[in-house]
């Protein structure tokens, strides 16, 4: 199968404390992968690696996106020194990367993800935030817009279109005009996803999707997340903590632990390995 | 829509294509040089204007033939893909930019008849206003419409982009003085300053923008406040250009060469009552800034409004709300802030330029904290990121001091006690920012279909 992520030999420190030390796993293209792991064990710092919100120190991160093969750390550019500041090359990599560039040039290459506390853009309406992920689909030119030329209003028309179905799709169709923040848990949980969909991605990461949800909600989740998968052709990376919902939906999984990634393989290898069960699913009685 | 009455529309975009090439061509066109003289037909403007409409119907007319066309190849594709099994999730995903919206099935709510009308007759009744009111009840107006102008500015950093902006006062003065001293050294005119001021201010956002990236909230405010002392300074303390405490002299405006002076200054230039065969009097000095300002105003509000619905200004907003969340889906948080401050700066310069103007004379103790203060006050009050709550709340911060001028030393304190109590009573501000609904529901649209 096609490797959609690689990661290999990562390694991410703040300060003195090694969140990573030397994470190497990959996601198939088309799977589901979950990432598990107690509390502390670097999952979430994995997810922020990937999806471009921290740099990590070393490793390699490659991602098979929309336009070919990328590192994601060269998305990201070199660390800033001081020396930059007086060679023009340096300066211009400065420029690209921290005024032009940084973390939503990965976004654009086809990685979406959701959070662990739900970042929804909570004083607006819920179309609006699906409309707003649809940035890079709709026209951005002003003079368009203030003459209401068609090249703008039918862009504009697609994304509310496209915003409309996907509400349809998660079941949110009647929620269309209320405050994104004025939503239950369940379906706040349920518009990040679909809002992580609207920029067409290739992977999409969802940071503990299932938390905070009772056990109906759960299980709706995890039909969700493989309906996903089937139509919207989207290479599913998951973190969770609910082992019945991982076991359930992962082709795959990834097992972390004080920043090392200590087994790793389908659901039932991952159950009988005793590494893992000493570690975080607790010994049986 | 535009599929059920295409030739309505068609007379609707010609028409204003007419309307809008008449407005700013038809000054320039309906003139013409015959050596020392200059002639003026209408006609001229009218068959020009005429041609323009004609062309963008033809335009119009043509696109959507060969959108038909394109959309006819789509159809016939996606038809095979149905009927090869795919689902309708691989129809969401496509790109494919002649996927048509299916005939404007969802579209926003919008104003009633009702209120557009009322709107217009608004501004009808506001652009006869000066030949009512007296010199003094103009110079209200005219003060009035420039805090709307810069509180439309600020709203759009603070209220839609959710930047605190404690220093907007700077690019107001930045637009004032490039005004006074452009005219001065570069020899601009009146109408030539607003863009070169607009632009200056746009450029020195930009500017105060780069080092601010990274702050928010209370940092972001303390370093904007020392931004606009910083400019205060300058022109205070820059003598040999700006004039220090001295101020400069701001030109009066000319309306096509004609000059509002009791004489004409330069050679063969004449002035405004001359030429119309009036006595000499300063209201309409007055009266043309008013009616510019009025123009400009509205073209303002018209534009907010627009980039407030479109992809930048939803982007102005989901930067408020997470900056994170913004990221995460793509949108470049560095322009989006870039483009915040400099959409802000460059109104606040425009409505630098018409104080420049009606003032005749700045200096800078017109910039002084004060300003930002109440700018911000009328953003706060009138309610943030709201363009009518922003209108109403500078029109009444500006007017009620002059209403309660018999109170005197009184006059702060109950302006400060009304603050205090509409915040109390109102926390979201006078008219709160509401938010766009659609008009159909997709369940009837389901029910019917």
């Amino acid at each position: 199968m096609n490797k959609i992520l690689n990661i290999e030999n990562l390694c991410v420190s703040f300060g003195g404390i090694k969140a990573l030390q030397g994470v190497s796993f990959h996601v198939d293209e088309g799977t589901v992968t979950a990432l598990i792991g107690p509390n502390g064990a670097g999952k979430t710092t994995v997810f922020n690696c990937v999806t471009g919100f921290y740099k990590a120190q070393s490793g390699t991160l490659e991602f098979e996106g929309k336009k070919g093969k990328v590192s994601i750390s060269k998305l990201l550019g070199a660390t800033f020194k001081w020396t930059q500041l007086f060679s023009p090359i340096g300066l211009m990599d400065w420029f690209k990367f921290n005024v032009l560039g940084g973390s939503h040039l990965v976004a654009k290459n086809g990685i979406a993800r959701t959070f662990q506390n739900i970042r929804l853009f909570k004083e607006m309406t819920v179309l609006e935030n699906l409309l707003v992920a649809q940035h890079q689909d709709v026209s951005k030119n002003v003079l368009a817009s203030l003459l209401n030329l068609n090249s703008f209003t039918a862009k504009e028309a697609r994304a509310l279109e496209k915003g409309m179905e996907l509400l349809r799709f998660f079941s949110l169709e009647d929620y269309q005009d209320r405050l994104a923040g004025e939503l239950s848990y369940g379906l706040q949980r349920r518009l990040e996803i679909a809002r992580a969909l609207c920029i067409n991605p290739k992977l999409i990461c969802l940071d503990e999707p299932a938390a905070g949800l009772n056990p109906n909600e759960t299980a709706d989740l995890s039909e969700l997340i493989l309906k996903i998968r089937r139509d919207f052709k989207v290479t599913v990376f998951v973190i969770e903590h609910d082992m019945s919902m991982v076991m359930k939906i992962s082709d795959h999984i990834v097992v972390l632990d004080h920043g090392q990634v200590i087994a790793r393989g389908t659901p039932l290898e991952v159950k009988s390995n005793r590494a893992v069960i000493s570690a975080y699913l607790g010994e049986e009685e | 829509m535009t599929a059920r009455t295409p030739y309505l529309n068609y007379l609707k975009q010609g028409l204003f294509t007419f309307l809008l090439a008449l407005a700013t061509l038809g000054p320039l066109a309906a003139w013409q040089l015959e050596g020392y003289s200059v002639s003026g037909s209408i006609l001229r403007a009218v068959r020009l204007c005429g041609a323009l409409a004609i062309l963008r119907v033809f335009l119009l007319w043509a696109g959507e033939k060969q959108r038909h066309r394109k959309l006819n190849i789509a159809n016939e594709a996606l038809s095979k893909k149905v009927q090869k099994g795919d689902l309708v999730a691989s129809k969401l995903r496509s790109s494919d930019p002649t996927h048509e919206s299916s005939g404007g099935m969802f579209v926003w709510e919008s104003h009633s008849l009702k209120i557009k009308l009322f709107l217009v007759a608004l501004l009808l009744g506001l652009s006869l206003a000066p030949l009512l009111g007296g010199n003094y009840a103009l110079t209200v107006g005219i003060t009035a419409l420039i805090y709307v102008l810069l509180g439309l500015g600020l709203n759009i950093v603070v209220g839609l982009a959710g930047l605190l902006d404690l220093g907007f006062v700077a690019f107001y003065a930045v637009g004032a003085y490039g005004y006074a001293l452009g005219a001065e050294h570069l020899g601009l005119g009146f109408w030539g300053a607003i863009p070169f001021a607009a632009c200056l201010a746009a450029l020195l956002g930009c500017l105060l923008a780069f080092p601010v990236l990274r702050m928010h909230g209370d940092y972001l405010a303390i370093v904007t406040l020392g931004f606009g002392e910083i400019i205060r300074l300058v022109l205070n303390n820059w003598i040999d250009f700006t004039g220090g405490p001295n101020g400069v002299k701001a030109p009066y405006p000319s309306l096509f060469g004609l000059e509002f002076t009791r004489s004409a200054r330069g050679e063969g230039a004449t002035t405004f009552h001359e030429f119309f065969n009036l006595e000499f009097s300063s209201d309409y000095r007055y009266m043309f800034i008013y009616l510019a300002l009025l123009m400009v105003v509205t073209c303002t509000i018209f534009a907010v409004s627009k980039l407030k619905n479109m992809s930048i200004g939803r982007a102005w907003e989901a930067l408020r709300e997470d900056e994170i969340a913004c990221r995460s889906l793509g949108i470049n948080h560095v322009t989006v802030k870039l483009s915040a401050f400099a959409m802000g700066a460059s109104i606040a310069g425009v409505a630098g330029v018409f104080f420049a103007a009606y003032q005749g004379f700045i200096n800078p103790t017109s910039f002084s904290f004060f300003e930002s203060a109440l700018i911000l006050a009328i953003v706060v009050l009138g309610g943030l990121g709201s363009i009518p709550g922003v209108i109403l709340a500078a029109v009444v911060l500006t007017v009620l001091p002059e209403l309660l001028r018999q109170f005197a030393e009184y006059r702060i304190l109950i302006f400060g006690i009304s603050m205090v109590v509409m915040m109390i009573w109102k926390p979201k501000g006078m008219i709160a920012n509401v938010r766009r609904r659609l008009k159909v529901t997709p369940m009837n649209q389901r029910a019917k279909t």
